[in-house]
């Protein structure tokens, strides 16, 4: 009966050993370093991964809302593995997405609340990592609107060395206007060349037809058709074989990474109304602000994006008040709305080749 | 709060009215067994479950001995770079005998379970602190209750009453905000009985 139960504290040592895992370095050329900030109600999980040592951070915001940024750390590494040989990446699930636990306050579902959570983040990363780091913003679709939301207060802007944009969403209104145009002229095209004809005759038509129902401001219940038009879009272009995905296998991000596929399900599965009808109402906001922006920025869409089009990058490009060379704007030719599957490497080369210039 | 303490008072009770009733043979209840298993949640995040079999009755029915067990559980269950985690899920248990070849007796076996859910975050934890400054605490984590069903096949040998299974259960988890998660298992294990000779027990 001893030995039993000597071998059943055996496996309990074992497997605790195994959870404690490696203890990293703070500071090394290939680190994983797993944090947790609570704040509000919260628990919000932060991976920092890469080299620490060049103290360098690039925080990628995921996009959604809902989506997660563990994703990319686990589904993506093509991509990441890029980056993070040269800096340290640091992946947040913001509240209420991704792995991110604690409690559900519909309340602080909101575009304020999430610029807070992001600015807790980057002071937690000043805290343990130390003033001399440098901090760089990316974020992908609505992670783009969050990243750009945050940037309009100069004093926060302070904190971040330069912005890197990717399928941002930055006007909520005007990008399902964009989408909608963008998808007509990709059909004008497609039509042009003999590709899916007919099929993209009918999408136009309905873009068309959602355009000169000339809806301003749009809201959350407004924007189901153009999303459903979008739907259509996206799946002439996958059915068109235009874009590649190199998607890593969920076998090694769930058993050997920390993804959590019922976790982040859950979390996807709420309701997002209220935070995207914030995001409506921020549009003003946005338009009278932006202009603040002076960092140096980094636009990246895909051509084959019509889920948040180019001309989001446009608007961008357009509106912030940085110098014209320090503000750039990259079409991936073969990329759709997600750059990380789509073209890994040259997402990541082009984000590095461009931190090199700023950091 | 008052739903864990609730709850922990369910299942204390449990255990403890089980294990007074264990002690009279003469309701043939009694403690038949420890058990040890690995309890993979989605198969492979690795993690072990400690149980303990009490009987509460058995019956014949056709041609195979029906069991009515009561067996509280707890376990450990790991998810990498994530959390770490520790139930306490008692089971209401009906296991059949159905088929024996030699001194080999196969079973299997049909269970509820509800209990707790603790998980620790692994990593470096901090917490905001209200005049705005970030400081980093231990042992963060939470509370979920845990509701679920199972379903496992196995053997016993009859000589030496050692039971070799495989099973899966199904959970929902209820989180503090609402939110559902499922938890599935995978449970591969054994059982030693408290006493060896079990051709007795083919007389109940």
């Amino acid at each position: 009966m001893i030995k039993r139960i000597n071998s059943i504290w055996i496996a309990f040592a074992i497997l605790f050993l195994v959870a404690c895992g490696a203890n990293n370095n703070i500071f090394d050329e290939d680190v994983r370093h797993q944090l947790w900030l609570s704040h509000k109600g919260a628990d919000l999980p932060i991976t920092v991964d890469g080299n620490t040592a060049s103290k360098v951070f690039c925080i990628l915001l995921h996009g959604g809302p809902g989506g997660s940024a563990q994703e990319f750390n686990a589904f993506t590494k093509t991509f990441t593995d890029e980056i993070e040989s040269e800096y340290a990446m640091v992946y947040y699930d913001q509240r209420y997405a991704g792995l991110s636990r604690g409690e559900f306050d519909p309340a602080l579902n909101t575009v304020v609340q999430h610029i807070e959570d992001l600015d807790q983040v980057i002071s937690l990363l000043y805290l343990r990592y130390g003033d001399d780091i440098q901090i760089a913003l990316m974020g992908h679709s609505w992670g783009g609107f969050l990243s750009g939301a945050y940037l309009l207060d100069t004093e926060r802007a302070s904190r971040v060395v330069t912005w890197v944009n990717i399928d941002g969403a930055i006007h909520r209104t005007n990008f399902l206007k964009d989408d909608m145009q963008y998808i007509i002229d990709l059909a004008d095209q497609q039509i042009q060349e003999g590709e899916l004809a007919s099929r993209w005759s009918s999408v136009k038509n309905q873009a068309m037809t959602e355009l000169n129902r000339n809806i301003f401001p749009y809201d959350f219940e407004s924007q189901n058709e153009p999303f459903r038009i979008v739907g259509e879009a996206e799946l002439l272009i996958f059915d068109s074989d235009r874009i590649d995905n190199n998607s890593d296998s969920a076998f090694e991000a769930i058993y050997f990474n920390n993804y959590q596929p019922f976790i982040a399900a859950g979390n996807d599965f709420r309701d997002a109304d209220l935070i995207q009808q914030d995001m409506f109402d921020f549009d003003p906001f946005m338009d009278a602000n932006i202009t603040n922006i002076t960092l140096p920025t980094l636009n990246i869409y895909g051509f084959w994006d019509v889920r948040t089009a180019p001309l989001q990058g446009q608007y961008v490009m357009d509106s912030i008040s940085t110098p014209e060379s320090q503000k750039s704007f990259v079409i991936l030719e073969d990329s759709g709305h997600s750059p990380m599957i789509n073209e890994p490497i040259r997402l990541a080369e082009t984000i590095v080749d461009w931190l090199e210039l700023y950091l | 709060m008052t739903r864990i303490i609730l709850l922990l008072f369910v299942f204390v009770t449990c255990c403890f009215t089980s294990s007074l009733s264990a002690q009279d043979e003469n309701k043939d209840t009694r403690f038949e067994g420890i058990g040890l298993s690995y309890a993979g949640e989605l198969g492979l995040h690795p993690g072990v479950r400690i149980d303990a079999n009490i009987r509460l009755s058995t019956r014949y029915r056709w041609r195979s001995k029906q069991t009515l067990l009561f067996r509280p559980t707890i376990g450990y269950f790991f998810r990498p770079y994530y959390t770490n985690n520790f139930v306490v899920l008692p089971q209401i248990v009906s296991k059949s005998e159905f088929l024996e070849f030699g001194n080999i007796m196969c079973f299997y076996e049909i269970y509820g379970q509800m209990g707790l859910l603790r998980y620790q975050y692994i990593g470096d934890i901090y917490e905001t602190q209200a005049d705005g400054s970030i400081e980093e605490v231990n042992f963060a984590g939470d509370n979920a209750f845990v509701i679920g069903v199972g379903i496992s096949l196995g053997v016993k040998s009859l000589v030496t009453g050692r039971e070799f299974y495989l099973g899966f259960d199904y959970n929902k988890e209820r989180t503090p905000d609402e939110l559902r998660t499922n938890l599935l298992f995978i449970n591969l294990g054994c059982r030693l009985p408290f006493q060896k000779n079990t051709k007795d027990d083919k007389k109940d």
